[in-house]
C-alpha cells in the first residue's frame, strides 16, 4: 500500500497542470490542520482526505501526532508521593486556619 | 453544595470556616498537582498554591461568580505558575529549534518526511521520553500543550491564561506537537 501510494503520489505530481496543484493543500497546510486539531469547513476537510489518500508521509504525521496527544492524557495522571502528600494536607489546614474568619 | 451558587459565594465572601474547608478540600490537592504538571518542583509548585490561595481570598470580595469557581482558582494558579517561570533561570533553557525550520521545501511538501511510527508505542521508553522532552520544551510551548492535550481546557481558557490569540494559541500547540515529535524520531527511529 505505501509503494502504491507513492507511484500515485509521483504520478500526481507530474500529471497535475501546476494551477491545479496550487489548489491542493501542502504537506505544511496538512500539518497544521491535524496539531492543531483546525476546525475546518466540509470543502476543506475534503481536500484534507484527498491529500492523506495519495501522501504517505502526512498518514505517518497523522499518527505521530495522534500518538503524543493520546499518550499524554497518560502523563497527565500523576501520583504524589507520601511525603507531597503529608506536605499538601500540613498545607491545607494552615490555610484553612489563615482564612476563616472564627 | 453547589459551589457555583450565590449561597456558597456569599457565605465563603463572609469566611465561613466550614465553607472553606469545603473549598479547600475540594481543590487544594488538584490545583498542588495542577501545578506540577505544569512542570514546577515541588515546593515551588507548594508555593504556588499557596499564594493562589492567598489571591483567591483578597479578591473574593469583587468574584461575580461570572466563571464557575474552579476555572477562576486555576486561572489563578496558572498565572502564578507563570510568573515562577520567568522569575526562575531554572526553568528558561534554550531550546534548539532549528529542525522545525528545515522540515519543508519552500513550496511546502516534506524536506525530511516523518518516520513511521509504528515502533513507538513497543518501545518500554516511550513515556519516558515524552515525558523528558516535554520538559525541556520552551516554556510558552510547554504550558500551551500541558492546558490543552493533557487538562483539556477550552482553547478560549487557555488564550485568557497566556494572554495570546487564537491563532497564536495554535501555533504555539503546533511547534510544540512538531518539536516534540522530531525529538521522538531522533530517539525511536535509529
Amino acid at each position: 500500500m505505501k509503494i502504491l501510494r507513492n507511484i500515485i503520489h509521483n504520478l500526481m505530481m507530474v500529471m497535475i497542470p501546476k494551477s491545479l496543484r496550487k489548489n491542493m493543500l501542502t504537506c505544511e497546510q496538512v500539518a497544521h490542520i491535524i496539531a492543531e486539531k483546525q476546525d475546518i469547513p466540509a470543502f476543506k476537510r475534503l481536500k484534507l482526505q484527498m491529500h492523506l489518500f495519495i501522501c504517505q508521509s502526512c498518514l505517518d504525521y497523522r499518527i505521530q501526532i495522534q500518538i503524543i496527544d493520546a499518550s499524554s492524557i497518560k502523563l497527565g495522571k500523576i501520583t504524589l508521593t507520601s511525603s507531597q502528600k503529608e506536605q499538601i494536607s500540613k498545607s491545607k489546614s494552615k490555610i484553612i486556619d489563615k482564612y476563616s474568619k472564627d | 453544595m453547589n459551589f457555583s451558587s450565590t449561597e456558597f459565594i456569599e457565605k465563603l465572601k463572609s469566611r465561613d470556616s466550614l465553607v472553606i474547608t469545603q473549598l479547600v478540600d475540594q481543590y487544594h490537592e488538584a490545583l498542588f498537582k495542577g501545578a506540577i504538571k505544569q512542570g514546577l518542583a515541588s515546593d515551588q509548585a507548594e508555593v504556588v498554591v499557596q499564594n493562589t490561595w492567598g489571591t483567591f481570598f483578597e479578591q473574593i470580595e469583587r468574584f461575580e461568580g461570572r466563571s464557575h469557581i474552579r476555572t477562576y482558582l486555576f486561572g489563578i494558579m496558572y498565572n502564578k505558575a507563570k510568573e515562577t517561570f520567568r522569575e526562575n533561570k531554572k526553568y528558561t533553557c534554550d531550546y534548539d529549534e532549528s529542525a522545525l525550520e528545515k522540515i519543508y521545501t519552500r513550496e511546502g511538501s516534506y524536506e525530511s518526511p516523518p518516520k513511521s511510527p509504528e515502533n513507538w508505542m513497543q518501545s518500554n521508553e516511550f513515556f519516558i521520553i515524552l515525558g523528558e522532552e516535554l520538559k525541556k520544551l520552551p516554556q510558552s510551548q510547554r504550558v500551551a500543550f500541558t492546558l490543552k492535550e493533557i487538562e483539556g481546557e477550552s482553547t478560549q481558557d487557555i488564550c485568557n491564561i497566556l494572554g495570546v490569540s487564537n491563532t497564536n494559541l495554535g501555533v504555539l500547540i503546533y511547534r510544540a506537537k512538531n518539536n516534540l515529535r522530531l525529538a521522538l524520531e531522533k530517539s525511536l527511529n535509529k
